[in-house]
């Protein structure tokens, strides 16, 4: 196997595992309300940006390819960012629960 | 009724267990065998139908005897300086493979052919051979008489006279190179071939403009040249010499002489460089002259005894990969090994030209660069998203105060890719054309499973009985107490 099947096979696995990512979070967010559906909101935002990253990584551009690059890793960035707020929002739903915060109090 | 329920139950979870195998194995495979090769699914598809349709099986046999005793014939020969034993004997069909032997030990073996050259031998030795006939059938053997072969004491390379021509001068052919020809183009183009490919072409011009440069022949040892600045009105030699890249000693000279003049119809170019000189190798370290002119065999020509006055740099030209995509960047390499004082750590302009294998210009591109005694200078230049795949060169200019120093290094120019795998991995468009029906089918049943899959959890959804908060999760046992953890 040549290195562009390897190359090729690794971006599919990538690709697709993503576009099942999207389909299964919106099915969570569907189902889920309140602050866990805030957090599963961003969490599927997040990998839409990192699913477009992606994609915008795998297309070839003629001449100047600076804005797709300033493109690709800006959504990585938003990715990340996302990323973080969705999980410090669950981190809080657990505390929560959990009652930690209330005996702080 | 418990455990019947249990049983259906069971019965139902192994059944959707079994087709969500067989479609993971299913999508497996196209997967797979598009990736392999679009044909391999057809392929494999027409030889199923071919097995089932023809099931009919003939089969033939036959006995056969053993194999015949290899009745061997050795010559000796010489070409161009490889020596080699030609072995050769009667083909048997009741020999399957045969083995040789020299001088009782094992050569090779498992010969199918009737014929054998043996290079490994040295110049006047002799060597006995042997051959051994294998049988398919049991242990059938049969060996030959030993030949004895006696090699030639001398063995010469017989090297073709090299022979360097100038075919055109300024699109005129050049039927006598001995007589001057005369142009009124201050750029004349310069085509010649010589019988040794890819050599390295040396070009001194001498007369009111000195021009010293160096491009390479195709593979069929076919160059082009034009002077990369207007050459002054006067008389003018060009010395060309071809040199073998695999063998530094095996070059050859080739002198003609021009006479460019002023015909008033013809613009001429600002001639900023009245002077230009190059150095031509790296061994090169002062100024070099022309060759003396023939005035004895022929009183026309007039070769100007000039000296070069030596050159104030002395670098080589590479690049970073030897190729470059389309509408991408050529990554030039100027390796500075030498530099005279007064240039050290200031700028110059550097013209890099591409020029395709007819010798055409296809793009320039200047920019000032700070010289180094033994810098590296790395230029990134543009490569036009025109240009056709293929071999170009690239050439650079460097004008240093009178002197132009002028190095060509051959490149590839790659269509520009479709899919950018990473790694400097890419599709081409013609790749991506060329399977542009599997791409199509397989986007097309991933863009249907997903969508498919995307509704199916929509038409989940939709059966669910209620929305799920934090609390519910809370109140399902989401959140149970951690072991070991005794909280108030």
């Amino acid at each position: 196997m040549n290195h562009e099947s390897i190359l090729l096979i690794l971006r599919s696995v990538l690709i697709v595992s993503l576009s099942l990512s999207i389909v299964y979070t919106s099915g969570i967010v569907w189902r889920v309300e309140r602050r866990l559906d805030a957090s599963y909101k961003l969490f599927l935002v997040a990998i839409i940006f990192l699913f477009g990253a992606e994609v915008i990584d795998l297309y070839a551009v003629s001449g100047d390819r600076f804005p797709f690059d300033i493109a690709a890793v800006g959504f990585r960035a938003i990715f990340g960012l996302l990323f973080l707020m969705g999980m410090l929002l669950m981190r809080g739903i657990v505390r929560n629960l959990d009652g930690e915060r209330k005996r702080r109090r | 009724m418990k455990r019947s329920r249990k049983k259906k139950l069971d019965l139902r979870r192994t059944a959707r267990w079994h087709a969500a195998s067989s479609l993971g194995v299913f999508f497996a495979y196209l997967g797979l065998s598009f990736l392999y090769s679009p044909d391999f699914l057809l392929s494999d598809v027409r030889s199923r139908y071919r097995a089932l349709a023809e099931g009919m099986v003939t089969v033939t046999g036959r006995v056969l005897g053993p194999p015949a005793v290899p009745i061997v014939s050795g010559v000796a020969s010489c070409r161009n300086g490889v020596l080699s034993v030609s072995l050769s004997w009667a083909e048997d069909e009741a020999s399957e493979s045969f083995d040789i032997v020299r001088d009782g030990l094992p050569l090779v073996s498992g010969l199918s052919d009737p014929t054998y050259s043996d290079t490994t031998v040295s110049v006047g030795s002799s060597y006995v051979y042997a051959v051994v006939a294998h049988g398919p059938m049991g242990p059938g053997v049969a060996v030959s008489e030993s030949v004895a072969v006696t090699l030639p004491s001398e063995c010469a390379v017989d090297m073709p006279v090299l022979n360097l021509r100038l075919t055109s001068f300024d699109g005129k052919n050049v039927s006598d190179p001995s007589r001057t020809s005369k142009t009124s183009h201050e750029r004349p183009t310069f085509i010649g071939t010589v019988n040794i490919p890819n050599a390295r072409i040396s070009i001194l011009v001498g007369g009111p403009t000195i021009v010293s440069a160096e491009t390479s022949a195709n593979v069929n040892g076919y160059f082009v040249w034009r002077p990369p600045f207007g050459l002054e009105n006067g008389l003018h030699t060009l010395s060309l010499t071809a040199t073998d890249p695999e063998d530094y000693e095996r070059s050859v000279s080739f002198a003609f002489s021009f006479r460019v003049t002023d015909d008033g119809d013809t613009p001429r170019e600002d001639v900023k460089y009245a002077i230009t000189s190059v150095s031509l190798t790296d061994n090169e370290s002062g100024g070099s002259r022309l060759p003396e002119p023939d005035s004895e065999s022929n009183p026309d020509i007039c070769r100007p005894d000039v000296s070069i006055p030596p050159s104030p740099i002395r670098y080589s030209l590479s690049t970073e990969t030897g190729e470059a995509l389309q509408g991408g960047d050529m990554v030039a390499v100027l390796s500075i090994r030498a530099l005279d004082r007064e240039y050290e750590g200031r700028t110059a302009v550097v013209r890099y030209v591409i020029v395709d294998d007819k010798g055409q210009k296809q793009s320039t591109f200047l920019a000032e660069e700070i010289l180094v005694s033994g810098g590296v200078i790395r230029r990134a230049v543009p490569v036009s998203g025109r240009l056709p795949e293929g071999r170009y060169t690239l050439r650079t200019e460097l004008l240093l105060g009178q002197h132009a120093v002028v190095h060509d290094v051959p490149f590839s120019v790659r269509l520009f890719p479709f899919l950018n795998l990473g790694g400097g991995y890419f599709i081409s468009y013609p790749d991506a054309l060329h399977h542009i029906g599997t791409l199509a089918f397989s986007l097309m049943v991933l863009l249907f499973l997903w969508i498919g899959l995307f509704f199916r959890e929509y038409g989940l959804f939709l059966g669910a009985d209620r929305f799920v908060s934090a609390r519910h999760l809370a109140q399902a046992g989401f959140f149970g107490p951690r072991k070991g953890v005794d909280r108030k």
